[in-house]
């Protein structure tokens, strides 16, 4: 019977794997973005099952909202001036 | 983007989501900074919570509030006490005899209690101010380079 954080552990690592490819591999910028938050969170997940919730709650603040939010608004304001 | 004094408006879902989310991020993070010694957590992710409001106030209502609602002179200088403030209660340690970060008044309360933990707890509230002044300066820095003051969104 295999343990089911065994199981957790396999599918969040997967699921970083997936957002760094994804990361660098989309052509849209904003989906770029969005990747990279949703690897930060899933390395978020991944501090809570290695018994690192401290590291977690770090990660979840700077990679998943500000890292993402900042990047938004530093992308509008460059498409902003493209277009002008 | 010279369209003069026909400025668009936000949209009122952000404005009032926002508003709604300012309280709880300012709330949860002094929590995570309280509770820093005896849960996870503690100064530099509760510090980071609290400053992530100020791009909450840049969401919602834009850069002329923000600029008004943070001092950022006042920020450079609390980024500089929270770090003197550091370096002073770690140093009661020193004059009570022992070295740099010792804890020196740890036997009051149990432990697993907020207050059990000393100086911790305050060298805790340290960096969490030190930390939250520090990213909201560098909040408002990094959006105003951004050219945040060309108020339309």
């Amino acid at each position: 019977m295999t343990n089911w954080l065994t199981v957790l552990n396999t599918l969040c690592v997967l699921g970083i794997i997936v957002g760094g490819v994804l990361t660098a591999t989309l052509k849209k910028p904003l989906s770029s973005i969005l990747a990279l938050g949703g690897c930060g969170a899933f390395v978020a997940l991944e501090f809570i099952i290695l018994h690192a919730p401290d590291v977690a709650i770090a990660e979840a603040a700077v990679g998943c909202v500000l890292g993402t939010v900042l990047f938004v608004i530093a992308l509008r304001k460059a498409t902003k001036e493209e277009e002008e | 983007m010279n369209n003069g004094n026909k400025m668009k408006t936000r949209h009122v879902i952000v404005k009032c989501g926002a508003d709604l989310y300012l309280p709880f991020a300012i709330v949860f993070g002094l929590a995570v900074i309280l509770f820093g010694t005896v849960s996870p957590g503690g100064g530099f992710q509760g510090g980071v919570i609290v400053a992530s409001a100020a791009l909450l106030v840049y969401l919602g209502h834009g850069f002329d509030t923000m600029k008004s609602a943070i001092n950022p002179h006042l920020m450079h200088k609390g980024e500089a006490v929270g770090a003197i403030a550091y370096i002073a209660l770690a140093s009661i340690g020193l004059v009570a005899g022992g070295n740099f970060v010792r804890n020196a008044i740890w036997n009051n309360g149990n432990p697993g209690n907020v207050i059990s933990a000393g100086t911790i707890t305050y060298m805790s509230w340290a960096v969490g101010f030190k930390v939250l002044t520090g990213v909201a300066f560098l909040l408002m820095l990094l959006i105003s380079l951004l050219g945040g003051n060309q108020d339309e969104m």
